[in-house]
C-alpha cells in the first residue's frame, strides 16, 4: 500500500519536472490513446445487441433481410474476400512487371517522372475512380467481357448473364486503384539494391532478368511482401469506388458477372436508411468485421517491416 | 547466329513489364482524359458560385457542397493538426522505449483502417448526439487525418541534424525552446508539407461522410446542421438517372482532382525549391 | 602565474558499458588557448562535450568526476546545465548555422531565447561580434538574407559569433577547421588568437601543426587517457612520455 503510495508520489513528482513541452506532447498523446480506446469500445459496444440476438450465425448466415430483422454477413464476407483476392492476384502480378520496367527497362531520365506519376494517382478520391468506374468498366463488362468469355462460360466463375453491374467490374476498379501501391513499393524496393550486386551478376554473364531473378527480386522479396499486403488492405477496406460499380445485392455466387456486395458497401449503402436498432447494430458489427480483419492485414505487414529493416 | 532461349526469355520478359506497365497506365490516363473532356463543358463560374436547381432544370451549382467541404476539412484539420503534430513531435523528440513503439503501432493501426470505419465511430460518438451534421464529417475525417499528420511530422522532426539540435543546445536553451525554435523552425517547410497533404487526403474522403452528413441541398448554417460535400455530390449525381446531373458529377469530379493535384504537385515543387539545407 | 579557469578532477565518461574518457585530471588556464590532440577516437570530443555538459542531451552516457568553473562543480545538482553552457561557448566540427534563420537572428537566436527583446541591443552585439569575428564587411548588408548561403568559412565565422553573442567565459571548439580550405582555416586560427584576450579557447584538432601554431598549452589524449599535459613549447620540443612522441612527429595517425 505504502510502496504503491511512493510509486504513485514519484510518477506525480516525475511530471512536475518534466520539459513543458514533453508534457504538452504527451498529454495530446495520452488523448489519442483514450480515443483509440473509445473507438474500438463504441463499435464493440453497439454491435454488441446483434451479436447477443445471432451469435456466431451472424458471421456464418447467408441471409441478410432489415425488413425481417434477419441479419446474415456471409454475402458481404464472400464479396469482399473475393474482389480483394482477386485484385490483388492481377495487382501483383501487374505490379511487378511494372515496377521492373521502371527501374530496369525504362530511360533513367523518365524514372523520377513515371515513379511521381504513379504516386500521384495513388491521391486520386476513389469516389473519382467510380464515377469513371459508372460509365466506362460497367459498360465494358457488360459489351465486352461478357461477350469475349462466351467460349468460356461453363466455367463457374465466369457463367451467367450480366448488367454489367458485378464482382468483375469491382475487380477491375479495385485493380486499379490498388496496383500503384504495390507498384510504387516494389519501385522503390527494387531500386534499392546495391549496384554492386547488379553488377557482380552481370560480371558473370547474367542477362537482365537472370540479374532481377537472382538477385534484385529474392533481395526486395519482403519488403515487397508489405507493401503487397498494405494494398490487399486497402483494397478489403475501398468503399466507394466498390459500391458504385458491384451492383450491391447480397447473394453468394461464384460468377463474377453476378452482382454482389462488399461489407464496406453494405454500410455505405444502408446506413441512412436503418431504422431499428437492430440493422445499425447489424451495420456496425460488419464494421467490426471490417475493422478486424484490416487490423489483422496491418498487423500482418508491421510485422514483415519490421523484419526488413532487421534484415 | 540463333537467338539463345535465355536471351528469348530476357526478352519475353522485357515484353510482358512493357505490357504490364501499359496495363497500368493507360487506364489511368483514360480516368484523367475522361473526367476533363466529361467535365469541362460545366466548369463554369455558375458550378462554384450557385446553389443547385430544382430537379430537372438546367444549370445550378454546387456552392453547397463547396462551403460543406470547407466546413468539414476546416474541423477536420482543427482536430488533426494540434493531435497529429504533437504525438508526432512527442514521437520525434521526447518518447523512449516501449511506449513510443505502441503509439507507433497505434498510428500505424488508425492509418490502416478502412475510411468507412471512422464514419461508423463519428456517429456512434457524435451523430447520435448531435444528429447527421458537417461536425460528425470533420470529425471522421479528422480521425483519418491523424496518423498522417503525425507520421509526416515525426519525419520532418526526424530529419534535423544532430548538429543543429547540438548547436542549440549549446547556447544553453531550455530543451523546449530548442524543440519549439530551432527543430520546428529547421523542419518548418516539411512539417507544412505534411499539413498539406493530409488536407489533400481527406478533402476526397467521400465514404465517412456519406453516413455523417446526410448530404442534402441546402447550404449548412452552423456546424450542427447537415451539409453536402463535393465528393458526395460526385457519389449522388453519378447514380443519379438525370443526364444533366451526370455533367455536374463529371464536372465536380474534375475540380476535385484540380484541387487534389494543385496541393499534391504545389507541396512537391515547393518542397524542392526549399531544399537548401 | 596565470589564473585556472576550469578545473578537471577526475573525469570519467562511461557509453553504455564501454569507457571512452578514464580519469582525466587536467588544469585549463584563463585567457590561453588550450589545445586537446589526439587520434581520432581518443576521446576529445566527448572530452569536449562533458565541459559544457552537452553530453547529457545524448542517451546512453553517464559522466563521474569534477569539472570546477572557477571552482565551482558544475555537475552539482543546484547547477543549471543552461546557464553552464551560455557561459561555455562551443563551436563544431561542421559549420552548423541555423538555415531556417537569417545571419542577423544566427547571431541573437540565444539571447532572444533568453527573452532579450531589446532591438538597439540586439543590433548592436550582432555588430560587434561580426565585427570581432571579421564577418561584418562582408555581410552587413544582406543580414536579413538566409546562413544558409554563406561560404564554407563564413558559416564557421558566424557559429563563432553565435557562441560569442552570449558573451561567454571559455569557448570551446572541435575541429573547428577540418570542413574548411586552408585560406579559411588560417583566417579562424588568426581570429582564436585574437579572442584569447577575452576567452579562455580549449580546442580540439587532430592538426598537429595547428595546435603548434596556436596554442599556449597543449594536452595529449590517447585511448581515452590523459597522456601528457604542458606548455605546448615543451609538448613539442620535450615530450617525456613516449607516445607523446611519436604522436607529435607523426607516427600515430
Amino acid at each position: 500500500m505504502v510502496s504503491v503510495l511512493g510509486k504513485i508520489i514519484r510518477a506525480l513528482k516525475k511530471i512536475l519536472r518534466m520539459d513543458p513541452l514533453e508534457g504538452l506532447s504527451l498529454f495530446f498523446s495520452v488523448i489519442l490513446i483514450v480515443v483509440v480506446l473509445l473507438f474500438m469500445g463504441s463499435m464493440v459496444l453497439y454491435s454488441l445487441p446483434v451479436f447477443e440476438k445471432f451469435g456466431i450465425k451472424f458471421i456464418v448466415g447467408t441471409e441478410w433481410n432489415p425488413r425481417k430483422d434477419i441479419f446474415g454477413a456471409l454475402p458481404f464476407v464472400w464479396g469482399t474476400f473475393i474482389t480483394s483476392t482477386i485484385a490483388i492476384v492481377f495487382a501483383v502480378a501487374i505490379s511487378y512487371g511494372a515496377a521492373y520496367f521502371i527501374v530496369e527497362i525504362a530511360p533513367p531520365k523518365l524514372r523520377e517522372f513515371l515513379s511521381s506519376v504513379i504516386e500521384l494517382i495513388v491521391a486520386i478520391p476513389s469516389v473519382i475512380i467510380g464515377l469513371w468506374g459508372i460509365f466506362y468498366v460497367v459498360p465494358l463488362v457488360r459489351d465486352f467481357l461478357r461477350p469475349l468469355f462466351l467460349p468460356l462460360s461453363f466455367i463457374p466463375f465466369l457463367s451467367g448473364e450480366t448488367s454489367g453491374y458485378s464482382l468483375m467490374a469491382a475487380i477491375i476498379v479495385l485493380t486499379l486503384m490498388i496496383t500503384p501501391i504495390s507498384t510504387s513499393f516494389i519501385k522503390n524496393a527494387l531500386e534499392s539494391v546495391p549496384i554492386e550486386l547488379k553488377e557482380a551478376a552481370y560480371a558473370l554473364g547474367a542477362t537482365r532478368y537472370e540479374v532481377f531473378k537472382i538477385v534484385s527480386k529474392p533481395l526486395t522479396r519482403r519488403a515487397a511482401l508489405a507493401g503487397i499486403i498494405l494494398a490487399y488492405g486497402r483494397a478489403v477496406g475501398e468503399t466507394m469506388a466498390v459500391v458504385m460499380v458491384v451492383g450491391n445485392t447480397p447473394n453468394i455466387s461464384l460468377s463474377l458477372f453476378n452482382p454482389g456486395y462488399t461489407l464496406a458497401a453494405v454500410i455505405a449503402n444502408e446506413f441512412l436508411e436503418a431504422t431499428s436498432v437492430l440493422h445499425i447494430s447489424a451495420l456496425i458489427a460488419l464494421g467490426v468485421i471490417l475493422f478486424a480483419w484490416s487490423l489483422a492485414v496491418n498487423a500482418l505487414a508491421i510485422l514483415i517491416m519490421k523484419r526488413v529493416r532487421i534484415s | 547466329m540463333r537467338p539463345s532461349l535465355r536471351s528469348l526469355t530476357d526478352k519475353f520478359y522485357t515484353a510482358f513489364a512493357i505490357f504490364a506497365f501499359l496495363i497500368l497506365i493507360i487506364p489511368l490516363l483514360h480516368i484523367i482524359l475522361s473526367i476533363i473532356i466529361n467535365g469541362i463543358k460545366r466548369l463554369d463560374l455558375e458550378l462554384i458560385t450557385s446553389p443547385p436547381k430544382s430537379l430537372l432544370g438546367s444549370g445550378g451549382g454546387i456552392l453547397h457542397a463547396i462551403v460543406g467541404t470547407a466546413m468539414v476539412v476546416f474541423i477536420a484539420m482543427l482536430i488533426s493538426l494540434p493531435l497529429g503534430f504533437f504525438v508526432g513531435l512527442y514521437l520525434a523528440e521526447f518518447a523512449k522505449g516501449k511506449f513510443a513503439h505502441f503509439l507507433r503501432t497505434l498510428i500505424s493501426v488508425l492509418a490502416g483502417i478502412p475510411s468507412i470505419i471512422a464514419g461508423v465511430f463519428a456517429y456512434t460518438v457524435i451523430v447520435v448526439v448531435y444528429g447527421f451534421s458537417a461536425l460528425a464529417g470533420g470529425f471522421a475525417l479528422g480521425i483519418i487525418a491523424i496518423p498522417y499528420v503525425a507520421r509526416s511530422t515525426e519525419e520532418a522532426l526526424g530529419s534535423v541534424p544532430m548538429e543543429i539540435k547540438e548547436a542549440g543546445f549549446s547556447l544553453g536553451i531550455e530543451r523546449w525552446k530548442v524543440v519549439l525554435f530551432i527543430d520546428v523552425g529547421y523542419a518548418k517547410s516539411r512539417i507544412i508539407a505534411g499539413f498539406l497533404l493530409a488536407l489533400a487526403r481527406v478533402i476526397g474522403e467521400t465514404a465517412p461522410l456519406l453516413i455523417t452528413i446526410l448530404g442534402g441541398i441546402n447550404i449548412p448554417s452552423n456546424i450542427f446542421s447537415p451539409a453536402n460535400a463535393i465528393p458526395l455530390v460526385i457519389y449522388q449525381y453519378a447514380l443519379s438517372p438525370f443526364r444533366i446531373w451526370h455533367n455536374i458529377a463529371w464536372s465536380a469530379a474534375l475540380l476535385l482532382m484540380i484541387i487534389v493535384l494543385v496541393i499534391n504537385l504545389g507541396v512537391r515543387y515547393y518542397l524542392k525549391i526549399k531544399a537548401i539545407y | 602565474m596565470v589564473n585556472i579557469k576550469v578545473q578537471v578532477e577526475g573525469l570519467s565518461v562511461w557509453y553504455r558499458d564501454k569507457q571512452i574518457l578514464r580519469d582525466i585530471c587536467i588544469l585549463i588556464p584563463e585567457k590561453k588557448i588550450t589545445a586537446v590532440m589526439g587520434p581520432s577516437g581518443c576521446g576529445k570530443t566527448t572530452f569536449l562535450k562533458s565541459l559544457n555538459r552537452l553530453i547529457e542531451i545524448h542517451e546512453g552516457f553517464k559522466v563521474y568526476g569534477k569539472v570546477l568553473l572557477d571552482g565551482k562543480n558544475i555537475y552539482d545538482p543546484d547547477v543549471d546545465p543552461m546557464d553552464i553552457r551560455a557561459r561555455i561557448g562551443m563551436v563544431f566540427q561542421k559549420p552548423n548555422p541555423f538555415p531556417h534563420l537569417s545571419i542577423y537572428d544566427n547571431v541573437v537566436v540565444g539571447l532572444k531565447l533568453r527573452g532579450i527583446t531589446d532591438k538597439k541591443y540586439l543590433d548592436r552585439i550582432v555588430r560587434e561580434t561580426l565585427e570581432k569575428v571579421g564577418l561584418w564587411d562582408e555581410v552587413k548588408d544582406r543580414l536579413r538574407s538566409s546562413a544558409a548561403k554563406l561560404s564554407g568559412g563564413q558559416q564557421q565565422r558566424l557559429c563563432i559569433a553565435r557562441a560569442l553573442a552570449l558573451n561567454p567565459e571559455v569557448l570551446l571548439l572541435d575541429e573547428p577547421t577540418s570542413a574548411l580550405d586552408p585560406l579559411a582555416a588560417a583566417k579562424i586560427e588568426n581570429l582564436l588568437v585574437d579572442l584569447k584576450k577575452e576567452y579562455t579557447i580549449i580546442i580540439v584538432t587532430h592538426n598537429i601543426q595547428q595546435a603548434a601554431r596556436i596554442s599556449d598549452y597543449a594536452a595529449f589524449l590517447y585511448m581515452g587517457r590523459l597522456i601528457e599535459f604542458g606548455e605546448t613549447k615543451d609538448i613539442f620540443t620535450n615530450p617525456k612520455n613516449e607516445l607523446t612522441e611519436k604522436y607529435v612527429e607523426g607516427k600515430i595517425g
